[in-house]
């Protein structure tokens, strides 16, 4: 799943990327409104964290914008303005959720993995496709009662694609949403996690149970029906 | 004599209301007037009376009999006066009819009175229910209620003059109460954004497993920076909250005090690449609290220096002028832009947000120097050109000007 903050407080931004990171989030970090605007137009976030009062456009405007162009980001404002009335113009603005500051880090990511939840497909805490489970919580991963080792990027393409099942994923959307600005990637480094993640589910090119290649478009994980 | 009489005066008015007071008041007016009227007819009939009974009964002598039909008194065997003194007998009958009147006015008098207060209660009650209605909406008004208005239809009397000030007052206080309240959300605001950046360097740190001692060390020093923002934006709202009566003046002389002041900035001028100079022309003595009246020169000078140009440069010149001393510090910054120029002194406000974090700022040092020079009785202008500089000028009351006005205590 990929984030994008969007925050001017230097020192509060690096550290929620930090943390949102080491939970197997991919994260950009916006320093301005406009910046702000412009990578959510440029990169396909699953959600972004929206701070409103930002230098050079106004966090308000940020989200009429970003909902307008990208009707299926999630966003949440992390604002310091805690009156209702601000609360009511966000969330009517097209905020999905809205948290003030300061905030406890565990109450943030619990409210982004709820988000992400909303998606009508993976209503559950746990994710489930055929013998496979998902805690994004936890972030634990289990086939069957075995529990699996996974990296974080095999566990962030396990999820996406857990999201998503029987749908097929494209290997520029799996790098869209399971890394970030900063690692220019090419398809290749997607086929080699994919490789590794197969490896580890125990599953075969040839005759898959799990990650089907389509190829020349990308991936699809087969549903247990 | 007098002092009981205030002072019983002073108790009736406590606990008679208005309406009590102003019946008391015609009714003691009616019988007042009511008396000096019985007393006007009374000495009148005195002295007019005998020269008419004079004038119809002395030529004849006759008319006894015609007489005592007029005056209303019994026969002639029940007043014996007049029959033993017959030449007196004018003397007789005037008496009579004087107090028969005497006795007819007062207690006329007591009837109109009466009639009269009733009447004034009534009245009262009339005049004063507008008042009655204004208190009632009055009382009804809240901190939370402050937009409501008093009616202020109706002719424009006493009362809708009442419900006018009334009115303007709750405006002004309106206004007053929406500064607070504006003010209190933005420290609130101000506040917030660093103690997010505490907890949640905290919280990610400490629920990171691999955190590496260089890790905690980046950490420290964010807090470090969060703490001192915080400790910062606390003294200023304390020194905003400061009142007059809390500041202590001394005899200041101003040269030497901006010497100081512009000694400190130079270090922060040499960072910014601005060269500052002091300009004393004249000396002059203001009484003022000097750390705060420093704190306020010095907010103005940082701010001329970290908005300015490198090679830039700020100066500081002192004038005397009409009533006092005018403090000028010029700068060849930025320049503040014509529609933000009315609200450079307002607490929190900032012409750049992002510019200002940059410089440090947390958009409260024009406002705390502003709030101090007002403390000290003068007042802060300012002078600007977009894209040329600034001019801010605080304008303070000499010491001997302010000792004429208000001696200090």
């Amino acid at each position: 799943m990929r984030i994008l903050i969007v925050e001017d407080e230097l020192d509060l931004a690096n550290a929620l990327a930090r943390g949102l990171r080491q939970k197997g989030y991919a994260v950009d970090i916006a320093v301005n409104g406009e910046e702000g605007w412009e990578l959510g137009q440029i990169n396909e976030y699953d959600l972004a964290i929206l701070d409103l009062n930002l230098p050079k456009l106004d966090g308000m405007e940020v989200c009429k914008r970003l909902r307008s162009s990208k009707p299926k980001m999630l966003i949440l404002m992390l604002t310091a303005r805690s009156r209702l009335e601000d609360k009511i113009i966000g969330l009517d603005l097209g905020a999905d959720d809205y948290l003030v500051k300061p905030f406890h880090f565990d109450e943030l990511t619990a409210r982004i993995r709820a988000l992400l939840r909303r998606d009508l497909r993976a209503r559950e805490p746990i994710l489930q496709v055929g013998d496979l489970k998902v805690d994004p919580a936890s972030r634990a991963a289990w086939k069957g009662k075995r529990r699996l080792e996974l990296t974080a990027k095999e566990f962030a393409i396990l999820e996406y694609l857990m999201r998503h099942p029987g749908e097929v994923v494209s290997q520029e959307k799996l790098i869209e949403h399971v890394w970030n600005e900063e690692v220019n990637l090419f398809t290749a480094s997607v086929r080699v996690h994919i490789h590794s993640l197969r490896r580890k589910l125990g599953d075969s090119v040839d005759c898959p149970r799990y990650i089907e290649t389509i190829v020349g478009i990308g991936y699809r994980l087969i549903g247990s029906e | 004599m007098k002092h009981i009489l205030s002072d019983w005066q002073h108790r009736l008015a406590k606990s008679l209301t208005l309406r009590w007071r102003l019946t008391l008041w015609m009714a003691g007016l009616l019988l007042a007037l009511g008396l000096g009227l019985v007393l006007f007819i009374n000495s009148m009939t005195a002295t007019q009376i005998p020269q008419v009974l004079r004038v119809d009964l002395q030529p004849t002598q006759q008319p006894f009999s015609n007489l005592s039909t007029v005056v209303p008194t019994p026969s002639l065997e029940t007043s014996p006066l007049s029959i033993e003194i017959p030449e007196s007998q004018t003397t007789g009958v005037q008496e009579i009819v004087i107090r028969q009147v005497r006795l007819i006015s007062l207690i006329g008098i007591g009837l109109f009175a009466l009639a009269g207060a009733v009447g004034a209660y009534w009245i009262a009650k009339q005049s004063l229910r507008p008042v009655r209605h204004l208190s009632r909406l009055a009382q009804k008004i809240q901190a939370q209620t402050l937009d409501q208005r008093l009616p202020t239809e109706g002719p424009p009397d006493e009362v809708k003059e009442l419900a006018d000030a009334f009115n303007e007052m709750l405006a002004r206080l309106e206004r007053a109460f929406e500064q607070q309240n504006r003010f209190v959300a933005d420290a609130a605001h101000e506040l917030r954004t660093p103690l997010a950046t505490l907890r949640t360097n905290l919280e990610v740190i400490q629920r990171d497993p691999d955190a590496t001692l260089s890790d905690y060390k980046e950490v420290s020093g964010v807090l470090e920076r969060a703490l001192t923002r915080l400790e910062k934006l606390v003294e200023g709202l304390l020194l905003l909250a400061k009142g007059e009566r809390e500041i202590q003046t001394e005899p200041v002389e101003m040269g030497v005090l901006l010497s100081e002041i512009v000694q400190e900035a130079k270090i922060l001028a040499q960072a910014y690449q601005v060269e500052i100079s002091l300009d004393i022309s004249e000396s002059a003595t203001v009484l003022a609290d000097a750390p705060l009246l420093a704190r306020a020169i010095s907010n103005l000078l940082e701010n001329g220096i970290r908005y300015n140009r490198p090679g830039g440069f700020v100066n500081v010149t002192v004038q005397r002028a009409l009533n006092g001393v005018e403090i000028h510090v010029q700068d060849t910054g930025i320049g503040i832009p014509l529609d933000t120029q009315p609200h450079i002194f307002e607490r929190f406000y900032r012409v750049d947000r992002s510019r200002t974090r940059e410089q440090g700022g947390y958009g409260l040092g024009l406002s705390i120097a502003a709030h101090i020079v007002h403390l000290h009785g003068g007042h802060i202008q300012l002078k600007s050109t977009p894209g040329a500089g600034s001019i801010f000028t605080i304008c303070l009351p000499t010491a001997e000007n302010q000792a004429s006005e208000e001696p200090q205590t």
